[in-house]
């Protein structure tokens, strides 16, 4: 394998230490192709990742349901106009998005 | 950004949780790594735009005077990046917008190089120091 991220799995380990996310719905801002979004999939809920990189949600959305270990959907959208109804997130996660 | 932060308190439960994970701008380490053993290393700048990381700041400190949300923790990391190449940690570093201009390329790839002679599998390493962040909805 030529590049590696995270191969440890830190960044998810961090996140999943210092927040609770079984049965929570969660919204992840700044998804990306769904890097970070994989590996903590299987855990909530339900997932939606947002960007605003198409070509980055578009690679996110195609990955296979089987390899996404979760119910994770990808949409384009602007974090400042969010296409969603009030309080309908328990955990929203800005990755390296602001 | 504090739009965005607005628009994430809207969206948010009563109670609910924001995590905000990112880099900082402490300098990341660049290495050469045979086995698990550190072999060689450099720090080097972090952030080609440090000005968004103040930005961030300044804007999630906003959201927390205004009442939006209270913090709660942090908990800083390094996030790993191995690669087998010069090439390939150039890539990335390219796609990510790192700054290149402090990366010994050519010193790293020397090493790679000698220790490959010897027979060790070397890999380049870069660990970058992020911060993940929690804040709970007001």
């Amino acid at each position: 394998m030529a590049i590696q991220v995270d191969p440890a799995g830190v960044e998810p380990s961090a996140i999943l230490q210092a927040v609770d996310f079984r049965n929570a719905h969660v919204l992840e801002v700044g998804a990306g192709d769904g890097r970070l979004t994989f590996r903590y999939a299987a855990e909530p809920r339900s997932v939606v990742g947002i960007d605003m990189k198409e070509p980055e949600i578009r690679s996110a959305a195609k990955v296979p349901r089987e390899e996404s270990r979760g119910s994770a959907q990808f949409l384009c959208a602007d974090a400042t106009s969010l296409p969603f109804s009030s309080e309908a997130f328990e955990i929203v996660l800005l990755a390296s998005a602001l | 950004m504090v739009d965005a932060l607005r628009e994430v308190r809207r969206v948010l439960k009563p109670r609910g949780v924001l995590v905000n994970v990112r880099p900082v701008t402490t300098p990341m380490v660049v290495e050469v790594v045979a086995a698990t053993r550190t072999i060689w290393a450099k720090e080097v700048a972090s952030y080609s735009t440090p000005e968004d990381v103040v930005a961030a700041e300044a804007a999630m400190q906003k959201a927390l005077s205004v009442g939006w949300f209270v913090f709660e923790k942090s908990l800083p990391y390094d996030f790993e990046i191995s690669c087998d190449t010069v090439t390939d940690l150039s890539l990335y570093v390219q796609a990510r917008k790192l700054p290149e201009a402090d990366i010994p390329y050519e010193e790293m790839e020397e090493w790679r190089r000698e220790l490959g002679a010897d027979g060790q599998t070397a890999r380049l390493r870069c660990r970058r120091p992020w911060l993940m962040s929690t804040f709970r909805k007001k």
